[in-house]
């Protein structure tokens, strides 16, 4: 019985410093965090202060109760001499551990409501210039949004039909979403957005991106900055997101890593972008303009934010994702001016129009009523 | 004090004594004796453990190599509809293993194992009563429960492949018979298993509730019943009260398969951009919340008859009596109550109203508090006790610093605007995984090591046991606590390959990290289940009382003859009448005359 006393104690106290310590591999932030870096900031350090506030309060109630359990293993472990007290219970205990967690919970989910109201019960008005409002309307497995074009005007024909999104920096986004198919749901997690897109009816989500998703060409990896910190280098675009033919200096590469069967093996994917054979200077967004730039001077290439299905929606669901691109104002301007210029000469095929207009105007809850 | 509890208890039932039959059917096929139908509900249910267990290894596999062939059995599988050519899982495949792996372990495991086996067994024995109220009805419960479970494992057979919809079966994924492979005969399979299934659900509460309720021995007053019982009864009462609407829910949805209604789609919905052909006035947010208002109760069915074994060792094995036993019935009974008001918070980021989100977070706070409640409760029991680290202690401790863990990371998705971040991830398979393995589990497998000397005159082997339960509380944890992190990171659960994502490809290591926890935690239950089937034929001899338990089942001798009691016992105290102080040992059963001492324990 004393040795089984000591391995239960051995590995409890093993199991629960591995448990401790886990966040402590956490990479960046001042609180230990695995979360993508947050991008929004309409909302985004909200829901994180309200994960980390709850965080203290659980981590708190954890070391408490399972340390008073260690604590009772050791010190009242069975032994020579050992008498249990015989003890029913104490009201006056039952009452102090009833309340005061009461007390925390409620004021856990007062501390939520606010928030949770700015988020799902006020929205950007759609009327305000400085709104880009987006309707998404997936189906499996492509995500498809439309802007509403030149007129400002959804459903008329100069509609932007696109399969990713660019947004502008700084700037209030509205999606609105249903579904045609599925039920599907729209998540950006350096947003910390998410939300069903529900067929048969139509919910929205509002954000606002203020860092760029660029991509580091030396370091081969993704980094994401401010305005700022942007400002000074020479960015570049690639066929995927330069706003017109003439900024396409680079090309994303999503290539397996070595052998086919090493891929295979891991399931790892390595991103890259290679210049544009023969191109020799680009167009690059440098200390806040267009500016032309030998293609070795570029530094960074504009890439994007990762879009995911969050419900399951069939067969090839977890291949089901999308992007967002965060563009400085001035880009945005121009990206959209050439979409909605390459719409007004081409129309949308005829069999995506239609998928757009299936009920998409009737599928109005109560609750979308109640807040316009 | 006896004599007057006596007054106010139920009469005794009458004093028939059943004759066991002697014929192999009648004895094991069609038996009616609740000990034997227990047996039966669990080696069935753990058969089903193996197999969703196995299911989960696939799964595994997948997500740590993915499209890499799965070893051993990856040439078994080629070309099913599991796997691809190569032997690797498809991508169709690993939403069938998800869909499998949950319903299988929900519907066929925990709730079966908990109350159908636990259940059956105990409570005619902890009531001190003969058998159930109807013996024939509950055999009737496991045969609907027995071709139910050969009907989910069927409906990998049938069509194009078993359902892959989620245990969820959210339409209209689940509802159009083209959205995906598997959606039609396997999901019609998947939906008549579920169906019987909470059939037998219901008439297994209804039985166990007229059990209690009315053949409780004289002296078995409410507050004297085992914890265990109390937890059957506000199960059995959510059975009744639930199933039900699963049950609705489950023939609505099969009329719309299979009789072209259209009770969960909206107008022109269109599946590749060719029209359904539906009338369409129905809506999926329909089905959400119907199936939600079950199957969160059925979350407290996953885990309350849990708390009630737990509850039973703890306070055994410390030697205390339970510390607050009304606090804890109440705080089942507050569970119950609570447990049918927040449904909604499955359903925060649906797209349901809002408004509705905060009144169902403020009441998902709030059951927190009883389950809060419990756990001190527990620790207070074992404060100043003489705690004997016996296997099914292990098992017990364990089920309650886990179930803490489970419970406080429930916190998180109760909160609104941070579920928006985590709804959906892996934090959720964490959280689950932690209530329902780390709680229900670990109390089921301390639960068969405490009881197997009642079930088969024998005891479990003392070693396999101890390295049973050191690899599973250690993998366990390896396994599932990671999951939090892969959630915090934005990992999306039901995705069979998370290296195409950009943001998941740094942390693909914590994937092969579980997985390989994961194996090994599959490889220890084998341990269990050669322990039990060994332990059955060749375990060493069971005294009547060999953990020096109160509870009336302890009373006799072991294994219990087929009529349990030879006289129907007249209880005299509580069921935890531990370290008294009168006497020469350190516990006073339940019938032991009131001169025996242990006042405390019941009115």
């Amino acid at each position: 019985m004393k040795g089984s006393a000591k391995l239960l104690a051995s590995l409890a106290v093993a199991v629960f410093a591995l448990l401790a310590a886990m966040p402590a591999f956490a990479t960046d932030g001042p609180v230990p965090n695995w979360m993508p870096q947050n991008v929004n900031s309409g909302y985004g350090n909200r829901v994180d202060d309200l994960y980390f506030g709850i965080y203290v309060i659980v981590a708190a109630f954890f070391f408490l109760t399972e340390g008073l359990i260690l604590f009772c293993c050791i010190a009242f472990r069975a032994r020579e001499g050992r008498k249990a007290k015989y003890i029913h219970g104490s009201n006056v205990i039952e009452v102090i551990w009833t309340v005061i967690p009461a007390l925390i919970l409620i004021g856990i989910g007062i501390a939520q409501a606010g928030t949770w109201h700015d988020i799902r019960l006020s929205f950007p008005k759609e009327s305000d210039p400085n709104t880009t409002v987006i309707q998404t309307f997936p189906k499996q497995y492509e995500w498809h949004f439309r802007y509403a074009g030149a007129d400002n005007q959804f459903g008329s024909a100069d509609d932007v039909y696109t399969t990713s999104i660019h947004v502008p920096l700084g700037k209030k986004v509205l999606n609105k979403l249903s579904s045609s198919d599925v039920i599907h749901s729209y998540f950006v997690p350096h947003a910390r957005v998410k939300l069903d897109a529900m067929p048969g009816m139509m919910g929205r989500t509002w954000y606002t991106m203020d860092k760029y998703s660029v991509w580091d060409i030396k370091a081969e990896k993704m980094v994401i900055l401010t305005g700022e910190e942007l400002a000074g280098k020479k960015v570049g675009w690639s066929i995927q997101n330069g706003p017109t033919r003439d900024h396409w200096g680079f090309i994303l590469s999503e290539t397996m890593i070595d052998a086919k069967e090493k891929a295979i093996q891991s399931g790892m994917k390595k991103y890259s972008y290679a210049a544009i054979p023969n191109k020799t200077t680009v167009k690059v967004w440098h200390q806040g303009k267009f500016q032309d730039a030998p293609i070795g001077e570029v530094e960074f290439v504009f890439h994007r934010y990762e879009v995911a299905c969050a419900e399951l929606c069939g067969m090839q669901h977890y291949n089901m994702r999308s992007f967002v691109y965060v563009d400085p104002p001035e880009v945005y301007a121009a990206w959209y001016a050439a979409v909605c210029a390459q719409a007004a000469k081409t129309g949308a095929p005829e069999t995506t129009t239609k998928r757009w207009h299936l009920n998409w105007d009737k599928a109005h809850p109560t609750w979308n009523k109640v807040i316009d | 004090m006896s004599e007057h509890a006596q007054d106010h208890a139920h009469p005794a039932p009458h004093e028939h004594i059943p004759v066991e039959p002697k014929g192999f059917i009648r004895k094991y096929i069609f038996s009616i004796d609740h000990k034997w139908i227990g047996k039966q509900y669990l080696v069935t249910s753990l058969f089903f453990l193996i197999v969703g267990g196995g299911l989960a290894m696939l799964m595994r596999w997948q997500l740590a190599y993915p499209g890499s062939t799965v070893p051993v059995i990856g040439g078994l599988l080629k070309n099913s509809w599991i796997c691809g050519p190569e032997g690797a899982v498809s991508p169709e495949g690993f939403n069938q293993l998800v869909t499998m792996h949950g319903s299988i372990m929900i519907f066929l495991v925990i709730i079966p194992i908990l109350v159908g086996a636990f259940g059956n067994f105990l409570i005619p024995l902890h009531v001190g009563a003969r058998d159930v109220a109807f013996p024939i009805l509950n055999a009737v419960s496991y045969w609907l429960y027995f071709p139910a479970g050969l009907i989910f494992l069927a409906s990998f057979f049938v069509g194009d492949g078993g359902a892959g919809s989620g245990w969820t079966a959210y339409p209209p994924l689940s509802d159009l018979n083209n959205s995906a492979p598997g959606m039609h005969y396997g999901q019609v399979f998947w939906l008549f298993g579920v169906f019987l299934v909470g059939f037998s659900s219901i008439l297994g509460g209804m039985n166990f509730m007229t059990t209690i309720i009315k053949l409780r021995a004289p002296g078995m007053t409410w507050t004297r019943m085992p914890l265990v019982t109390w937890a059957q009864f506000v199960t059995a009462l959510f059975q009744l009260l639930a199933t039900p609407v699963l049950a609705s829910a489950m023939m609505l949805l099969m009329m719309d398969k299979l009789f072209g209604c259209s009770f969960f789609i909206p107008r022109d919905l269109a599946i590749a951009d060719a029209p359904t052909g539906r009338s369409g006035n129905g809506h999926p947010l329909l089905w959400q919340h119907i199936f939600w208002f079950y199957s969160h109760p059925a979350v407290y069915i996953l885990i309350l008859p849990g708390m009630g074994l737990a509850s039973d060792l703890l306070a055994c094995f410390s030697r205390k009596p339970i510390f607050g036993y009304k606090v804890m019935v109440v705080s089942m009974t507050g569970i119950m109550g609570l447990g049918f008001i927040v449904w909604g918070h499955h359903m925060f980021q649906s797209g349901m109203d809002p408004r509705l989100g905060t009144a169902f977070m403020m009441s998902t706070m709030l059951i927190a508090l009883p389950s809060g409640v419990k756990c001190f409760n527990w620790i207070a029991t074992l404060w100043q006790g003489s705690i004997r680290f016996t296997v099914p202690m292990l098992h017990a401790l364990s089920f309650l610093s886990m179930f803490i863990i489970g419970g406080l990371s429930g916190l998180w998705m109760a909160a609104t605007p941070v579920d928006i971040f985590i709804h959906d991830t892996y934090y959720v398979v964490a959280h689950f995984h932690y209530v329902v393995f780390g709680g229900t589990l670990f109390a089921v497998f301390g639960g068969l090591v405490f009881w197997f000397p009642k079930m088969y005159g024998r005891m479990m082997n003392n070693a396999l046991g101890y390295i049973h339960w050191t690899l599973t509380f250690i993998t366990f944890n390896l396994v599932f606590f990671p999951m939090h992190i892969l959630g915090e990171a934005g990992a999306m659960r039901r995705v069979s390959t998370h290296t195409i994502y950009e943001f998941l490809q740094p942390i693909q290591w914590m994937n092969v990290m579980i997985s390989h926890a994961a194996f090994i935690l599959g490889f220890s239950q084998l341990i269990f289940v050669f322990n039990l089937f060994w332990s059955m034929y060749r375990g060493k001899k069971a005294e009547g009382n060999p953990w020096q338990s109160a509870t009336l089942e302890w009373t006799g001798p072991s294994p219990l003859p087929y009529h349990n009691f030879d006289k129907v016992p007249v209880v005299h105290r509580g069921p935890y009448e531990y370290s008294t102080g009168v006497g020469d040992k350190d516990w006073i059963s339940q019938d032991e005359p009131a001169s025996a001492g242990g006042g405390h324990g019941g009115h």
